[in-house]
């Protein structure tokens, strides 16, 4: 599904987001990115849903080839790619409602229709109680929640969380780290940057330690566990 | 289909209800801004239109000299009426013109009498036929005329209408000079309201990108709003000028007699409906275009 061949990406003569990174990630698999901050892992995700282009190497996502991907082509990539944040990123004068809806607007979804998946996906993170709340009403984890809704209203093939639980306590990120686990089950690719290594170890299949831009274990095929 | 320009209409509706009062001041400074080249415009237009009418009514008058027999009188009114562009040729006697005199300004006509002898000439006034009223008499139709026996002074209106139509080149200059100036003015101004737009909802944007949002999907709602905001403009520019033309049409209605005997009665005229739309249609179109620059220059997609 996602495939990184001797990923560079250079920002400076000397200064490098990723370097000579070959990772592969299989469809249905939750990987994980672990490292510290500043290892590579941002730049990772970014590369998947075109935010970014490899100084050099090559990125495949889903057969397509990042760096060749024409301008116009990125949104159809970006639909069947669902990103969550560490800060939500959930625009405040809108409702749940509202902010989820965001996703299938693009898409000029019928209103019954659109309403429908909302709602739909609102249960499916235990959100359809505060569907007309502001964010601001609202707690971390349900703001990470919402967040997540909007990330999965297309039903996207893969799910991208930059470091979900990073503003998040203990208990809210376990609740998160399920959640991916369960949609997950239901046939997504996951792929989450985090540094939280005890929720990494509890939920990884697939562990991609970077450091400094590289890969730990440079193979490609990370860390398996059974 | 439905779905998308309801979409887009309901987003653009949004986005300018949520900056309400920020488009509100846009559309004023634009509104502002095109109401001084209205201004001007309406003003040459109803000039244009006087002057139109003065070369319509124009009458040509030739003056007599005092000594002339009634018979040499008669001889020129009748040469001049056998030019083919006048329609009629009345004679006005010098006894009559006085009569004249003294009926238009009364107070000044003793002044005459205190002279002794009648000082106003006889005339013989020419209406042209209307296929000739259009245009000031020509030089050589007033030549003609001149050359009669008899014939002292010829007044035929060319040099008011020449004077009136220079003064009607100068006004359509300066509407178009200071229309391109505030025209581009009130372009940059709905481009800063856009780009300020732009940099209001980075976060919205950043958002929609992220899920896939095409260029015209992003870009769709600010040009609408550039439009709107261009066309309302465009709409208070010409009330603004509405409503300086109805100040003007009472006070000159209103007017004394000193203003009467000097404009005549002036009936000022509103820009016919195909004009004012066409106005409102500029606003438009030059607020899509400045929205259209100013997005693509500064929403990187």
């Amino acid at each position: 599904m996602i495939r990184f061949h001797r990923v560079t990406k250079r920002y400076g003569p000397h200064t490098y987001g990723l370097h000579e990174v070959t990772a592969h990630v299989e469809k249905g698999e939750m990987a994980f990115l672990s490292g510290p901050s500043g290892a590579g892992k941002t730049t990772f995700l970014r590369m998947i849903y075109a935010a970014e282009t490899p100084t050099e190497g090559q990125v495949l996502v889903a057969g397509r080839n990042i760096a060749k991907l024409r301008e116009s082509s990125i949104p159809y990539l970006r639909r069947n790619i669902g990103v969550v944040f560490q800060d939500f990123r959930l625009l405040p004068d809108r409702t749940v409602f509202e902010n989820v809806a965001m996703a299938l607007e693009p898409l000029h979804t019928a209103r019954d229709k659109l309403r429908q998946k909302i709602m739909a996906v609102l249960g499916q993170v235990g959100m359809t109680g505060k569907i007309d709340e502001k964010p601001s009403a609202l707690s971390g984890g349900e703001q990470q929640r919402v967040a997540l809704a909007r990330a999965l209203v297309n039903e996207p093939a893969i799910l991208l969380a930059d470091e979900p639980t990073g503003n998040l306590d203990a208990g809210m990120s376990q609740q998160i780290f399920a959640l991916l686990r369960e949609i997950n089950l239901r046939g997504a690719t996951v792929v989450i940057a985090s540094h939280n290594d005890e929720l990494v170890e509890k939920y990884a299949q697939h562990i991609f330690r970077l450091e400094r831009g590289r890969l730990v274990n440079p193979r490609g095929d990370g860390e398996r566990r059974p | 289909m439905k779905d998308a320009v309801h979409g887009l209409f309901g987003r653009t509706w949004r986005n300018l209800r949520a900056e309400l009062w920020s488009n509100i001041g846009t559309v004023f400074a634009v509104g502002l801004a095109a109401s001084i080249p209205l201004v001007f415009a309406l003003a040459a237009w109803n000039l244009g239109r006087l002057v139109d009418k003065f070369v319509g009514q124009l009458e040509v008058v030739a003056y007599i000299s005092v000594d002339a027999s009634e018979a040499q009188i008669a001889a020129a009114a009748a040469d001049i009426r056998r030019l083919p562009a006048v329609e009629t040729v009345t004679v006005v006697t010098s006894e009559q013109a006085l009569q004249r005199f003294a009926e238009e300004l009364p107070d000044a006509v003793g002044v005459a009498r205190e002279l002794g002898e009648n000082p106003l000439p006889p005339s013989l006034e020419i209406v042209l036929k209307p296929a000739y009223r259009d245009l000031p008499p020509t030089a050589e139709f007033t030549a003609q005329i001149q050359a009669l026996t008899g014939v002292v002074e010829v007044d035929d209106g060319r040099q008011w209408i020449g004077r009136l139509n220079r003064l009607l080149r100068y006004l359509w200059m300066i509407t178009t000079l200071m229309g391109l100036f505030l025209t581009s003015a009130a372009g940059l101004l709905v481009g800063h309201a856009i780009r300020l737009a732009i940099y209001r909802r980075r976060e919205e944007i950043g958002i929609y990108r992220l899920v896939g949002a095409t260029n015209r999907f992003i870009r769709g709602p600010l040009l609408l709003e550039g439009a709107a905001q261009g066309l309302a403009g465009a709409v208070v520019g010409l009330a603004i000028c509405w409503a300086l033309y109805r100040y003007a049409a009472y006070r000159l209605h209103s007017g004394d007699s000193l203003q009467s005997w000097l404009l005549g009665s002036p009936h000022l005229h509103w820009f016919p409906w195909t004009i004012a739309l066409a106005a409102a249609a500029a606003g438009a179109l030059l607020g899509l275009t400045a929205s259209f620059l100013s997005t693509r220059r500064f929403l990187r997609i």
